[in-house]
């Protein structure tokens, strides 16, 4: 996984976890990972986005966009309240839906 | 190695997550566009930075390409767009349209005009848009069919069309057009003829202005608009786009073709199979002091 400003809330190996049931070759399971590395990311920048005014907006992005953690971590603790819970709970969200996908996939199979 | 079973895992997940990944990108757009496409509007100054988070918010590519965008990134640290070949480039913005185009060849929505305006902009590095000046055609995806040349002042035929043996060759098949196109000639003879009108009739495109909304009600101002007006004309199937003009009115509704283009515009764009149409985008561009020349534009 790329190296994000919200990648130390994150456990990389949680969902590979989940995707080992599976049994799926590593190019596929990579493959996978990277399709929800991106969907998170959409998501975290959604959810925070929304506690955002304007300006703050761009900043952010602009932050964001040019690998500036520090200077996103900012805008946030100015002007979001409990990024970190904002961050962590749409990362939850996310999750819940994908397991949810895999073990339905599992099933299926049976 | 995975058996037939897991690959069906595979398939079956991979589909569902992708739509999810489009449907987080889509509500992204729809909840931040305006931030999003200041953003997309100064992609130079930002091209030193990090492909990882800019790429992945403001082209909707699939997963496979920012996966590919990524290891190159790690791989190498130099910035990307060096050593980016433009096959792969072309390759980056056929994926990026994809994601936005309908299944079928239809008339786009605001958003998703907006959308594929923002992607030719910081592709092409020049400013496309669905609309210009309050006007706008019917269409910006559509089918594209095969015409004629055009007569470029009185007296022009197929054999003056041309002034070397080679493009004779190569188009001299499509014929030429009876009568003048919808502006007239472009010269007065051959001898008033300019450069500019040769370029003009060769990178040509045919629309049909008279189905633009509100051209009723300004027929004058809209045709004097559209003379020659430049558009950026891409084939979404393999990045290949021309800046082009528009030179006649038409095609006829009944014909199934949503514009057409001069023999040149279709071997550029490789719309030339069997059936000579296909689907391309066509979006004004903005050029007040005439800098982008007419014919051939490769992604940046």
């Amino acid at each position: 996984m790329a190296k994000h400003f919200y990648s130390h809330l994150i456990d990389p190996e949680d969902i590979r976890h989940e995707l080992e049931v599976l049994d799926l070759a590593d190019d596929e399971s990579n493959h996978l990972l990277l399709i929800i590395e991106s969907t998170m990311h959409h998501v975290v920048v959604d959810a925070l986005l929304e506690e955002m005014h304007g300006d703050h907006k761009d900043v952010f992005l602009g932050h964001i966009a040019t690998d500036n953690h520090e200077g996103a971590w900012d805008v946030l603790n100015k002007h979001v309240e409990k990024p970190e819970q904002k961050i962590v709970q749409a990362i939850k969200d996310l999750k819940d839906e994908l397991v949810l996908d895999i073990e339905k996939a599992k099933e299926d199979a049976r | 190695m995975p058996n037939s079973s897991t690959g069906s895992h595979y398939d079956h997940i991979k589909s569902k997550w992708l739509q999810k990944h489009r449907d987080a990108q889509q509500q992204l757009w729809d909840n931040h566009k305006d931030h999003l496409d200041t953003l997309v509007q100064k992609p130079k100054q930002l091209a030193a930075g990090s492909l990882a988070g800019l790429l992945m918010i403001t082209q909707p590519v699939p997963a496979t390409l920012i996966a590919q965008n990524i290891a190159t990134q790690q791989q190498d640290e130099q910035p990307p767009d060096q050593n980016v070949s433009p096959e792969q480039k072309k390759k980056e913005l056929v994926s990026a349209l994809q994601n936005v185009l309908p299944d079928t060849v239809q008339p786009l929505n605001d958003d998703q005009n907006d959308h594929i305006a923002s992607i030719l902009t910081e592709k092409y590095g020049i400013k496309a848009s669905p609309s210009y000046e309050g006007k706008r055609l019917n269409r910006t995806y559509g089918l594209i069919g095969a015409e004629q040349h055009l007569m470029r002042y009185p007296g022009d035929t197929m054999a003056s069309h041309f002034t070397d043996q080679s493009n004779a060759e190569k188009y001299y098949s499509s014929g030429m057009a009876p009568g003048r196109g919808a502006w007239g000639y472009f010269a007065n003879s051959r001898e008033a003829m300019t450069e500019q009108d040769v370029q003009r009739e060769k990178w040509y495109i045919a629309v049909p202005t008279f189905l633009s909304p509100r051209w009723k009600q300004d027929v004058k101002g809209h045709y004097q608009f559209y003379k020659y007006r430049k558009m950026l004309v891409v084939n979404p199937e393999n990045g290949k786009a021309v800046i082009a003009d528009i030179a006649d009115a038409g095609p006829a509704e009944w014909t199934g073709k949503h514009l057409g283009g001069s023999p040149e515009v279709m071997k550029h764009l490789e719309r030339v199979d069997g059936r000579a149409r296909g689907p391309v985008l066509y979006f004004f561009i903005r050029d007040p002091q005439d800098e982008n020349p007419l014919g051939p534009i490769d992604v940046q």
